[in-house]
């Protein structure tokens, strides 16, 4: 074994691996003192690394998840706030009452107080609202899935969950996509390196769907379906207007394909 | 049954405090995964973060085929690599070469890159140390980067490395390898 077969067992030597090639090492070593000082300096360098400074967690960082949970754990996070340094527990029918009274004042406030003009404005509104769909309220999403079938269960219940609404189900597509895979062009040893690129055609299976998701859902909505593809999984980025009005949904239309 | 997935139960039950244990129990290991990946304390924090959220919305549908630990480590390391990505995008597009000529008030001149190497020894204390380590961890390619800190920093075993990587074995073995020995070599002058 010469010296540039041996460096490359350096690392295997000192895991205690291979207990054969480990002794052929071991002799290389006794009488070759280049190859020593390499082991020398490759066991200096790991136990740097391994000395390295562990830094400590930030003290907020549990709280920094917290807020980035938005917006479900939050307001969980509200309500406990809300009610547990209280002792006494308020009858639900107080709560409602005294909720219902509010609403109802807050009602005939803004109909009692509302000036007229404002009509005109709600008008002027609904006019520049379009009669279709616009293209910036839609978004393509592709998610590439590593398990179909699990996918198509959960994402009704994803957009269930953020009261979003089905339009169009999940609708099976096969579709032929190309994919380049690389061919030996002589089967020689010296010629090996030589490869031809050739495209061949790979089924896949993918479905398409559509459904409205609520625009204060939607980053919510984005986080879920993160979670439902693997995290080495690519997706397309949803679009949303500026412009469109808050009570408008976003239309998702959404691929959901087998990986290639 | 594994402590880990006793508190993802109790958190699919509905108790929010299960998860709280699971993030203070991972939490020093992947602040620090994500720390010497991405070479900068507030990025790290950003992304370690990121990973428990990701993690929180993913826990019913995660499948138990490896440990929690594995696949919250594979989380964070592949967060750190987007993050890194986009960071190369960025650079680039400030990027300046080392070989374009310097403007400077007596006229343009050649840059020049100073060796630090023969008193480096004598001048280092351990901050700088440190960051030389960062650096040459941070010049690693990709791929050998993640194998290096969770093998010889965080102490990680081989298979638990090829699960979170999604590579085969004899891969994590010849990239750790290859890994050291750059760093064997960009760090001579310290250790």
């Amino acid at each position: 074994m010469d010296c540039k077969e041996v460096r490359n067992l350096l690392s295997a030597y000192l895991e205690n691996e291979d207990f054969a090639q480990r002794k052929i090492v071991s002799e290389h070593l006794k009488t070759c003192r280049n190859c020593a000082g390499e082991l020398e300096e490759l066991k200096a360098t790991i136990s740097t690394l391994a000395g390295v400074e562990k830094l400590e967690v930030p003290s907020d960082f549990l709280e920094g998840v917290h807020r980035k949970i938005k917006p479900e754990h939050q307001i969980n996070e509200v309500w406990k706030k809300l009610f547990c340094p209280l002792h006494i527990k308020l009858p639900l029918e107080a709560v409602a009452v005294a909720a219902t009274v509010f609403l109802v004042l807050t009602i005939y406030n803004q109909i009692a107080l509302q000036p007229k003009p404002q009509r005109v404005a709600l008008k002027s509104e609904l006019a520049k609202a379009p009669l279709i769909a616009s293209p910036e309220r839609e978004a393509t999403i592709t998610l590439v899935s590593d398990d179909i079938e699990r996918d198509l269960k959960l994402l009704p219940l994803l957009v269930n969950e953020v009261g979003g609404k089905i339009v169009e189900p999940p609708k099976e597509a096969f579709v032929k996509k190309e994919k380049f895979v690389e061919k030996k062009l002589l089967p020689q040893a010296e010629m090996a390196d030589r490869m031809e690129r050739k495209a061949v055609s790979v089924p896949t299976r993918s479905f398409d769907m559509t459904f409205q998701i609520p625009q204060d859902k939607m980053s919510i909505f984005m986080y879920k379906l993160e979670a439902i593809a693997p995290p080495e999984a690519e997706y397309g980025r949803a679009l949303k207007s500026k412009e469109l009005p808050k009570s408008e949904p976003v239309i998702i239309h959404l691929k959901l394909n087998s990986p290639q | 049954m594994n402590e880990d997935f006793i508190l993802i139960d109790r958190f699919l039950a509905g108790d929010g405090k299960a998860f709280d244990e699971l993030v203070i129990k991972h939490q020093q290991k992947v602040f620090n995964i994500a720390y010497r990946m991405l070479g900068d304390y507030h990025d790290a924090n950003d992304i370690a973060q990121d990973a428990y959220v990701k993690v929180y919305y993913a826990l019913r549908t995660f499948r138990r085929d490896a440990s929690f630990s594995t696949y919250l480590y594979r989380v964070v390391v592949n967060l750190c690599k987007n993050r890194l990505k986009s960071r190369g995008r960025e650079r680039k597009r400030i990027a300046v070469s080392l070989n374009d000529p310097m403007e400077t008030e007596e006229g343009i001149e050649q840059r020049e890159i100073k060796s630090t190497a023969p008193c480096a020894r004598e001048i280092l204390d351990a901050k700088e140390k440190e960051k030389l380590i960062r650096e040459a961890i941070g010049s690693l390619e990709d791929g050998f980067r993640e194998v290096v800190i969770l093998r010889d920093i965080e102490g990680l075993s081989y298979e638990e490395i090829a699960q979170i990587i999604n590579i085969d074995l004899g891969t994590v073995k010849s990239r750790l390898h290859r890994a050291r020995m750059t760093l064997k070599d960009k760090l001579k002058g310290i250790i």
